[in-house]
């Protein structure tokens, strides 16, 4: 018994992937139903990695971790998409956001209604749709980048007058 | 497309496994209840078209460098309002 490698000819230039790091999608992108298998291809220094189909190399998307463009990003699945992915412990789980790139690339929109999860334990992932209007599918990833800095700004400003309060308290 | 006619709490069964009932009807809304296996999906279908022309639109259709997408995020200017 042992791992392959495979390797494939992507847009992303000749992939050697480990067999054993194929995410399997039982429902597949939607759009893309027919593919079931791919794989993430994290770039070092990057916000942004890849999501590779195994099935047809011309596939892919670029994609994100949804906090970074909102840090109080979270996906609440029901019972039934955890049955799906087989999921014991949120902790096992990685969520993607995936991101438009049109003409202007500062233009860059991503997903957050549509997330991509993927349980690393079970090797098992799927696109799940936030019910509610909370996200939709453009956010402007500068954009939010920005207002995400700005807040987290704000906050931590709140937090150190909060401190301030309570030494001169 | 087929066509038929239910009535409150009547159902209609798609293959082996998927049932749709009818709920409730008042005016022109109807509530329809819905079994279906956990691999089969099941949304709006305006929310499912739109998800689904979004997915198209990010497939990648030219060769994107990580890079450049890393190096815009850092240059770019926060945006007043």
């Amino acid at each position: 018994m042992g791992w392959e490698l495979v390797e494939l000819q992507t847009r992303l230039g000749t992939l050697e992937v480990d067999e054993e790091k194929i995410i399997h999608f039982p429902v597949g992108i939607l759009g893309f139903s027919e593919y079931h298998r791919y794989v993430v291809v994290e770039q070092e220094d990057s916000a942004f990695s890849f999501l590779q189909s195994m099935d047809d190399p011309e596939l892919s998307f670029v994609i994100i971790m949804p906090e970074l463009v909102r840090s109080d990003y979270s996906v609440q699945l029901n019972e039934e998409e955890i049955e799906l992915l087989q999921i014991e412990s949120p902790e096992d789980c990685k969520v993607y956001g995936i991101v438009t790139i049109p003409e202007n690339v500062a233009d860059m929109t991503v997903n957050l209604q549509a997330p991509v999860v993927i349980n690393a334990k079970t090797l098992l992932g799927a696109q799940f749709i936030i019910p509610g209007d909370r996200y939709h599918t453009k956010h402007n990833v500068i954009a939010e980048m920005h207002k995400n800095a700005y807040e987290m700004q704000k906050q931590s400003k709140v937090q150190e007058g909060v401190e301030k309060m309570q030494e001169s308290v | 497309m087929l066509v038929l006619t239910r009535k409150v709490d009547q159902s209609i069964m798609i293959g082996d496994n998927i049932r749709i009932v009818v709920v409730d009807v008042r005016g022109d809304q109807v509530k329809i209840g819905i079994d279906a296996p956990r691999d089969v999906m099941v949304h709006r279908h305006e929310v499912y078209e739109d998800i689904q022309a979004e997915n198209q639109r990010a497939a990648l259709k030219r060769q994107i460098d990580l890079g450049v997408l890393e190096r815009t995020l850092r240059e770019s200017k926060p945006q007043k309002g």
